[in-house]
């Protein structure tokens, strides 16, 4: 698809407010629906990206691990206004009191359908599809001296457009591997967990892994009829959400934003190891499965993987010398985000300097990169990209969080 | 969800905006003001065990611990409602849950829609609306704490409170029958000036002074100023002690003896004096005394000191129980002594022998005199009552007139 110049106003006017948002995920979504809440008028905001729609990705790893339920809880949604909450949404849409109910007690979370079916509509309702330009931005440069603003670039170089003020919503940078599995990607044994795949029933699946999407793997394998060996780098954490609730309100936030730069590191890394909520029946098919031998789980680190015959089992080599075999592999080990990963934020780092803190972009804890700021233009981080400002950044919450801070940062 | 300090209080007063309509409302239908004092004491619980048990309690907040919450709240307001005085609110329990349950339904639907609905950044805020300066903030809430820290220190200060206490707890559990326990166990003599100035201003009215405020509360619940006078020390202590193990935080042996220290004026000190102490610590908060190297050994230094006191004076305090000659006061001395101080005139004073001489101001409210004169009365016993003109007897105790006046 060839490149379209930026159709919207103030497109090459410094004087006018625009905003780019780089990327067309959920974020962008979420991100379109706060700025329109704020007041900041329609055609003042287009948004970059080649995704066929909003959901794309996170349908297409929800389906890849059979995610029927969100983690997150009633106000973990996408709309611009917290109130009302999912559990009311779906109250009111199944005319039942049960939902509601269980958001009192902190029980209720959302199917995935009607995160989809709250994406369809706020798109519609925002004209999502009339706000985006369907190209990929390989490249932001500062508009020239004297005129506040950024110019884009696709990945031959052509201008695309051009904003007062960019967001950077690139989702995440991609699958993470374990280092000693990287030869073994195009093995059709093995594969990611968000990469399509069958169970076979009867197969022994060995799972990397010990966060949300592992729980769900071992789900689908033992009701697809597997035997299941989960092997986990840390001790299985079982908690409600992916941190503690305090972190995704000002309690938290500002205790983790009085820390340190080490101190920030590792309270990122004690947030960011895999965990996943305890449901009852989740626990109930592992403890069945557990009587009948169908599923174990130990801690380990993997040493290396090798195949008893080129199309045979794979034998899965730990630490201190044991061995653990299976017809298949699935990683789920989730994304890797860091920034080397993103090829738009290498050059923005090498041109601007800009401070990378163990692969994480160091923003300013208003979300903004402060060596690309200037009075009246800001380029701002959300997602995944944005957890150096705030841990919780890649969730919806997060999310929203971020855009809600940039939002008077570019009303003015 | 999780409420900073500031937070809970901005949630709350917003979350009163309906209550306090419906009050008006309900007034206003039924012609009873009696429905806004209801209101008020809704409202000043409320915030009372916000600034002072939820903030330093409750980190995450779910839906259903409010409504649990809602329940004691209820029971709280129910029980001072019942208090005579001063608020002689004649609304029946019936007509109160009528007030309370709807109110509280309006209170929770502020918080759950209206709120978010209008404030888009109020959940992610703590519950703020308005922002105070973010470094004034920072500095203090960097010293008070995070919520964790916060729970650890209220319990850690309650529990060492209840420690130093204990002396006077066991005495206290130990009061013989129709007898009344004062509190006073050591350090008698500062603690009978400070409740002779608040049982003297039981009638005054006008000091703005701690004693005065412990005076003017025992005078508008029209309860005895001995039991006011325990509740503010005890108020003021935990406050002391919870603001001193913020402040100092013992994570190390100068923490420990700072805090081991701050016992001291617990064991010793009166009402007045450890509130005004409590106030002192919780201004500290806004200096950063520990940059002040010299300050901060120089601190360091003295709670040595003191600690070493203190836990001297709290093992002489177990000393004591058996032989605390003030400790208890028989029914019929304490009922002598409340009418001392309902009954008798300002500007009288009393002559007693020995126990009673002490008490007398502290209890009675009237200054205490060797010789008897025009203007005094005489606390007495057994014959002694039969020699003048009585004007009060509970069993063998007695309050004579002075000869030189009538009654």
């Amino acid at each position: 698809m060839s490149p379209q110049m930026i159709p919207s106003a103030g497109a090459g006017s410094p004087e006018s407010t625009s905003v780019a948002i780089i990327g067309d995920g959920v974020a962008a979504l979420i991100i379109l629906g706060v700025l329109s809440h704020a007041g900041l008028p329609p055609e003042a905001i287009t948004i970059y990206g080649d995704s066929p729609q909003p959901l794309a990705n996170l349908t297409r790893c929800a389906q890849a691990i059979g995610q029927e339920r969100m983690r997150s809880e009633s106000n973990g949604h996408l709309a611009p206004v917290d109130f009302p909450g999912l559990a009311w949404v779906d109250s009111w849409q199944r005319r039942t009191p049960w939902p509601a109910v269980a958001s009192i007690f902190d029980r209720y979370t959302p199917p995935f359908a009607l995160i989809c079916r709250q994406a369809e509509r706020l798109a519609q309702r925002l004209d999502f599809d009339a706000r985006r330009v369907r190209v990929r931005v390989a490249d932001v440069c500062r508009s020239e001296a004297g005129s506040p603003g950024f110019k884009l670039y696709d990945d031959r170089e052509a201008q695309v457009g051009s904003a007062r003020h960019v967001i950077l919503a690139l989702g995440h940078g991609g699958l993470a591997w374990p280092a000693e599995l990287e030869p073994w990607r195009d093995d059709p044994r093995v594969r990611h967990a968000y990469e399509p795949g069958q169970f076979e029933p009867g197969q022994q699946v060995i799972v990397l892994g010990g966060g949300m999407a592992a729980a769900h793997v071992w789900v689908s394998a033992l009701r697809a009829g597997c035997q299941v060996k989960a092997v986990h780098r840390r001790p299985l954490r079982r908690q409600p959400l992916n941190a503690a609730r305090c972190v995704f309100t000002s309690p938290g936030i500002r205790a983790y934003q009085a820390l340190g730069p080490a101190d920030r590191d590792q309270f990122l890394k004690r947030v960011g190891g895999g965990s996943f909520p305890w449901r009852l029946e989740w626990e109930m098919l592992w403890r069945r499965a557990r009587r009948h031998g169908d599923f174990s789980d130990r801690e380990g680190c993997v040493m290396g993987l090798e195949a008893s015959a080129p199309s045979g089992r794979l034998r899965l080599k730990l630490e201190e010398g044991d061995v653990i075999e299976g017809d298949a592999l699935v990683c789920a080990t989730g994304f890797r985000n860091h920034v080397e990963r993103y090829p738009l934020l290498s050059r923005l780092i090498c041109r601007h300097d800009l401070a990378v803190h163990n692969g994480m972009l160091s923003l300013t804890d208003e979300f903004t990169l402060p060596g690309l700021n200037q009075s009246q233009s800001i380029c701002g981080v959300v997602g995944a990209l944005a957890r150096w400002a705030l841990p919780i950044a890649d969730t919806f919450a997060g999310i929203k969080y971020a855009a809600r801070r940039l939002t008077p940062q570019i009303l003015g | 969800m999780c409420f900073t300090f500031a937070g809970r209080v901005q949630t709350r007063l917003m979350a009163l905006v309906g209550p306090a309509l419906l009050a008006g409302l309900l007034a206003t239908i039924h012609r009873d003001p009696d429905y806004w004092k209801l209101f008020g004491v809704m409202a000043v619980v409320g915030l009372l065990l916000d600034v002072g048990v939820y903030g330093w309690l409750i980190t995450y907040q779910p839906r259903w611990v409010s409504v649990l919450l809602a329940v004691a709240e209820f029971l709280i307001v129910k029980w001072v409602v019942e208090w005579p005085y001063p608020l002689e609110i004649r609304l029946r329990t019936r007509q109160a849950l009528m007030f309370y349950a709807p109110a509280w339904i309006v209170g929770w639907a502020t918080i759950q829609a209206l709120l978010p609905t209008l404030f888009v950044r109020w959940a992610e805020d703590g519950g703020e609306l308005v922002h105070l300066p973010i470094r004034l903030i920072r500095n203090v809430a960097a010293r008070i704490g995070r919520p964790a820290d916060l729970r650890r220190s209220y319990l850690s200060a309650a529990a060492l409170l209840a420690l130093a206490a204990s002396p006077w707890l066991v005495v206290a559990l130990r009061t013989p029958p129709g007898q009344h326990f004062t509190g006073l166990l050591i350090a008698e003599g500062w603690h009978l000036d400070a409740l002779a100035a608040a049982t003297a201003a039981v009638r005054d009215t006008g000091a703005y002074t701690p004693v005065g405020m412990i005076g003017g509360v025992a005078r508008a619940l029209r309860w005895p100023p001995l039991g006011i006078y325990w509740m503010a020390w005890g108020a003021a202590a935990f406050a002391w002690l919870l603001g001193l193990w913020r402040l100092v935080a013992p994570r190390n042996r100068g923490g420990v003896l700072a805090i081991t220290a701050g016992c001291l004026p617990v064991l010793v000190l009166p009402a007045p004096w450890l509130l005004a102490l409590s106030l002192i610590i919780w201004l500290a908060a806004l200096v950063p005394w520990h940059r002040y190297r010299r300050l901060a050994a120089g601190i360091r230094r003295l709670a040595v000191g003191c600690s070493v006191i203190a836990i001297g004076v709290w093992f002489f305090a177990w000393l004591r129980i058996p032989a605390a000659p003030l400790a208890y006061v028989c029914e019929a001395d304490w009922q002598a002594l409340a009418w001392l101080r309902q009954s008798v005139p300002v500007g009288r004073s009393v002559s007693a022998e020995e126990s009673l001489f002490w008490l007398a101001p502290a209890l009675g409210g009237h200054p205490k005199t060797l010789t008897e004169g025009a203007n005094s009365v005489r606390l007495a016993d057994g014959d002694d009552c039969d020699a003048g003109q009585v004007l009060f007897r509970h069993a063998d105790v007695c309050v004579v007139a002075s000869s030189a006046i009538s009654p």
